[in-house]
Order: C-alpha cells, then structure tokens, then sequence
C-alpha cells in the first residue's frame, strides 16, 4: 500500500511517516502543495493523508483538484483547523474523512485501515481467502489455523494481492505499492516475496503471468 | 462633583429668587418713596386743613382711618397747648417751619409744622406707618410676581431635565453596552454640544475594539499554533512507546526531546510577546551600553554559531558615528530579548559558514542596533509580513515558531523605537539586515 503524505511540519511528517512506515505502508511524503501534485500525477497512490495549512498551494486547492481531475483517491485530511465549518468544507470537497491535531497514532493508524477497506468493500480488518486469513490491524496471518510468521514486506504484498483476487499486477506496480521514492528497490524483490509466500502458502498459491507480472487465483 | 442637573437647577432657582428679591425690594423703594411723597402732602393738608378757630377736644376728620396714625397738635401763641388728638400719644412741641423727622418714644416720626396767626401747628406720623403701607402695598403687587417666580421655577426643572435627557440617554446607552458591542452609538441623535464626547467615545470603543479583536485573534492563532508541536509530541511519544528495540527507543527519544524543545521554544515566546507588549515603566529604564550588550549577546550565541560554523561578531560603528560609546535609556532585559530573536533569526537563517554581524551605533543623533547577515535574504514582498505574529517565509527548512520578529516589533514600540529591514547586499538582495533605530531622545550622551 502506497501513500501520500502531505505534510509541511517537519516534526509532524518525520513521525507520521515513521509511524506509518512501521505498519507496512509506504510512504512519500511531501511538504507543499506543488510537490503533492506532482506526486499525485506521477503514481497510483492508494490514499493521500492532506495537511489544510500548507505553503503555496493550499490543502483545499489540491483536494479539489484531485477531485476534479476524478478518480477514487481516498483522502484523509489532517489538520489544526477543528472548526466545523472547516471539517463540511473539507469533507464537501471530497475528503474521506477528517482527523484533527493532535491526534493518536492508534487512530490514524485505523482510520487508514478503514479507508482502504472501503476502497476495497471489505466492512472488517480481517481478510479470508480459503485458508488464509489476514488480519490487518494486528498484522497476524493465519493459514489453515495455524499461525504464520511474515516477514513485513511479505505481508505488505499479501495483502496487495488480497485486495485484487483475479487481477494481473505487473511487478513494476507492486513496487510502486510497496516502496515509497526514498527506499531503495533491490531488482526481484517482488520475485523474492513470491517465492516466501508460495513457500508458505503452496506454490499455487500465487499464478505467475509470464512476462507480465503476478496474480492470486480468485476461489472457487 | 455635583451633578449639572443639580447645579442647573441650584443656579437656576438661586437667580429666579435673587432677581424676584431685587423686583420685591425695588417695588418697595418706589412704593416706600411714593408713600412718603403722598404722606407729606397728606400732613400739609392736614396742617392746612385745620380750622382757624376750634376748640380743644373738637374731634377730628382723620380719626377714620387710625392705621395712618396722625397726630394733630398745635399751640396758641402764648404757648398753650390745644388738644386736637386726645387719645394719640402727646409729641413736644418742636417749633419747625416745613417737615422734620425726629425720634419720640423710641419711635421715628415724621412731622410738619408751621405757624399760621401765631398759632404753630404741628401734624407728626410714624414712619413705621409708612413702612408698613409701603410693605403692605409691595406685598399686594409683589404677589402675583412670587406666583411667577414659582411658575418659573418649574418651567426651569422641566428645561433643565429636557436639556440633559440626550445626557442621561447617552449614559443609558453606555451603561447597557458589554465588551462585545462595541458598534459605534449614533452622533446625529445627539445636540451639538454631545457630538464631539459621542465622536471620542466611538474612537475610544473603535480602538477598544481592535485591541480586543488582536487579542481574539492572538488567542485564536496561538492555539491553532500550539496543535503543530502538540501534534508532533503526542506522535512521537507513541513512536517511543512503539520502538522495538533499546537503538531505535533512543532514537525516537531523542527526537521527542526535540519536539518538547520546540513546544517549549513556542510557548517561551508566546509569553514573551505578550510580556513585552505592555508600556514600560520608568523604574524599568536603565542606562545601557549598547557595546556591551552585543558583546554579551555575542557571548551567549557562540556555542550555537559554532555548531553551525557561523562566523558572529561585532563590526565597528564604521563612519557613521565615531563615538565610543552609545548609551541609551532601556529596559535592559527587554533589550537582551531583542537582541537574542534578532540573532537567532540570523543564525538559524543563514547557511553553514556564514558570517553574522553585529553593530551598535550612532546615526543622525540616533543610537542604534543592527544585525545583519549573508544569508538568502527575505524577498521584498515578504518583508512587510516578516512581523505578522506567527508568520514564516515559505520554503524555509529551518523551524521557527514565527514570533520572534513580533516580539522584537513589541520591544521597539516599548522603546519608541523604529525597525527597518533591508537586504544586506542590496545589489544581489541577499543577506538581511535588520536595524533597530532609537529616538534621538533616549541616547544618554
């Protein structure tokens, strides 16, 4: 899961971004609303964390924009500003949902969770596919009731290919979801947690397409 | 103080007395003057009037109206004495040719005698008499004038409380105002002479009014701005909470340190801002060197300019003033304030390996500071906002809370002081630099 973190206090977006990357998430993070553009035009986020109060370009400006060029992009808006007209505005613009500093990590953390699952349809944090179960808040996954032991990436991709039963994913967009710009992407990673998972999991687990990328066979 | 209704009406009603006084003693002079006329001639009449030939005891006409009290008297001209008034008090013979006026009986008498065939006759009445018509007569024409004065005492109370109703609807409209309706109350209603304290007390509310809209907004802002460092904190901490081991907790503790540095910097500024927005007081005011100051403030920086490899020092005065010491009338502690956010806007704002310089001088009879740098400078169109409370210039790396040039804005107002920026290089516009101009007045050589 890829996102944008648009953040212009240093402090704030250094934690928020450690906070998030320790769930799995990736994360880039940009400190104006230009640079939230640009970032937004150049990758296929999964969701953008919107700070209001920004230099140049404000919040409001680019969540309209993003609205206006369409497309389900779900937005979280975190911000100083906890009046309620603010929040209609902002939810009236197209936010998702609106978090108010100072917040909980906890909060944050499953307020993401949720909209991601509603990107998805899902109404709970745990996944079922046949054997597999994931749970997404505690980060457990359990496979024929058994407790499995994924190593975070692995999980990360899991979970990407959960979300999209039946669906072709090149390699070059599971990478864009499971690295932010400023991690280093080692070439056949994705290959790399392939293979762990088919070694869990069975190697049919997860079809390969050739020249193309990968795919989880949707269930009978 | 008494209140101008009271005084109104006291004034008022003293003079309608004082005049219906004058018109009541007036009357009666000229009443008193024309009684005395009619009396004279009313004596001489008598006196004329008496028979040539009568005998003693022969009562006489005038007896019908006693009030007037004549006493008819006259002798023969051997010397006899002729009764005409029995039953009147008996005057001396005083042996006058015209009127006279003695004293009888304790009594003050007017009389007139003259001798007519050797017979000398003598017609006296009382001025008490008189006194009394003349009384009598002003009190009967005095009359309706006390009725007229009453009338009048009451139309002044009416006019009295006419005149000052737009007063007592002013205070009304005053009285009933809170600290949040400050609208202007309206100036044509009121009677000329009310305008210009109705137009002062609309400036004073206008004014009231912004410092309290300043303040709202002050409040407001500083909260909005407290959520950031808050924010940051509570994050962090959580990421304390979370780290999974002993490198990474120490990790994330020294960055909540940081984050409470920064709350901490926010919060000392705040207070400071509002510390020095209040006027100075006299037993503030000291005599400081201003040499001195910058050496001191140079003293305190230098860890940190060292740490940032900055090059901060202080520059002779140059030309401008070749004096050797500038003193000034200051609030020492206030100064040092100044003299600490204009440094550190310079130190935190300039690259590594940039130089700071400090300068205390004399310009045009006027003491003053100036910090300059060569850093990136602040672009023309920023610099009018540079002392907007809680502002920062865009694209800065460098956290600052936004305070610290209102806060130096506050200590020039305090010292009457004027602050003016400019670019330190102003052919490439990099560099700023910042000069706190003293009144010619607070130099104290």
């Amino acid at each position: 899961m890829r996102l944008l973190l648009v953040e212009d206090d240093p402090m704030i977006g250094e934690s928020l971004g450690e906070g998030l990357r320790a769930e799995c998430y990736a994360v880039d993070w940009v400190r104006d609303g230009q640079d939230a553009e640009l970032a937004l035009a150049g990758f296929a986020y999964d969701l953008m964390l919107l700070d209001l109060g920004l230099p140049g370009k404000q919040g409001m400006e680019v969540l309209r924009a993003t609205r206006a060029r369409g497309g389900d992009l779900p937005v979280l808006i975190i911000t100083a500003r906890d009046g309620t007209p603010a929040r209609v505005e902002g939810l009236d613009a197209g936010a998702d949902d609106y978090l108010v500093k100072p917040f909980d990590l906890d909060e944050l953390l499953a307020r993401v969770r949720a909209l991601l699952r509603r990107r998805v349809s899902r109404t709970r944090s745990v996944i079922v596919h046949g054997a597999l179960t994931l749970d997404l808040a505690s980060h457990e996954a359990t496979f024929e009731g058994e407790p499995v032991k994924l190593p975070p990436r692995a999980f990360a991709l899991l979970r990407i290919l959960l979300d999209h039963p039946g669906v072709v994913l090149s390699k070059r967009q599971l990478e864009d979801k499971l690295y932010a710009w400023d991690s280093e992407v080692e070439s056949n990673t994705v290959d790399v947690y392939v293979y762990q998972l088919r070694k869990k999991f069975g190697a049919d687990f997860i079809k390969t397409v050739r020249g193309v990328g990968y795919k989880l066979p949707q269930l009978p | 103080m008494k209140t101008m209704r009271g005084q109104l009406l006291l004034g008022l009603l003293c003079a309608t007395l004082l005049c219906v006084l004058g018109a009541g003693a007036s009357l009666y002079r000229s009443l008193l003057e024309e009684t005395n006329e009619l009396a004279d001639l009313q004596l001489r009449q008598l006196a004329a009037a008496l028979p040539n030939e009568f005998a003693p005891d022969t009562g006489m006409p005038l007896a019908q109206d006693p009030e007037e009290m004549f006493v008819l008297q006259a002798w023969d001209d051997a010397g006899r004495q002729l009764t005409i008034s029995p039953d009147k008090p008996q005057l001396p013979r005083y042996a006058v040719a015209g009127f006279a006026e003695v004293t009888v009986f304790g009594q003050a008498w007017r009389l007139y005698g003259e001798t007519r065939r050797g017979r000398y006759v003598q017609v006296a009445q009382p001025l008490d008499v008189r006194d009394d018509l003349a009384a009598a007569m002003a009190l009967r024409a005095g009359a309706p004038l006390l009725l007229f004065a009453l009338i009048l005492a009451l139309l002044i109370a009416v006019v009295v409380a006419r005149v000052l109703a737009p007063m007592a609807r002013l205070a009304q409209a005053v009285a009933g105002r809170s600290a949040d309706a400050l609208a202007p109350l309206p100036v044509q209603d009121m009677p000329p002479e009310l305008r210009p304290v109705v137009a002062s007390l609309n400036g004073l509310m206008h004014r009231f009014d912004e410092a309290l809209q300043a303040q709202r907004s002050f409040v407001a802002d500083a909260a909005h701005e407290l959520r950031s460092p808050l924010t940051a904190l509570k994050l962090q901490l959580q990421l304390v909470e979370r780290a999974d081991s002993d490198a990474a907790r120490g990790e994330a503790l020294r960055k909540l340190h940081e984050r409470l540095d920064r709350a901490t910097h926010l919060v000392r500024q705040m207070l400071s801002l509002a510390r020095h927005e209040a006027a100075l007081t006299d037993g503030q005011l000291k005599t400081v060197d201003l040499g001195r100051a910058l050496e001191a403030a140079v003293a305190d920086h230098s860890a940190l300019a060292d740490s940032r490899a900055i090059d901060l020092g202080v520059v002779a005065p140059g030309e401008m003033g070749k004096v050797d010491k500038v003193e000034i009338e200051a609030d020492p502690d206030a100064l040092q304030v100044l003299l600490n956010n204009l440094i550190d806007n310079a130190l935190r704002y300039t690259q590594q390996g940039g130089t700071v310089d400090l300068q205390a001088g004399l310009e045009a009879g006027r003491p003053l500071l100036r910090v300059s740098d060569n850093g990136p400078g602040v672009p023309v169109q920023y610099r009018a906002r540079l002392f907007d409370r809680f502002y920062r210039p865009d694209g800065n790396d460098a956290w600052g809370c936004g305070l610290g040039l209102s806060i130096v804005r506050n200590i020039a107002d305090q010292h009457r002081a004027s602050i003016v920026i400019d670019a330190a290089d102003r052919d490439s516009g990099r560099g700023l630099c910042v000069t706190v101009l003293f009144p010619a007045a607070s130099a104290t050589v």
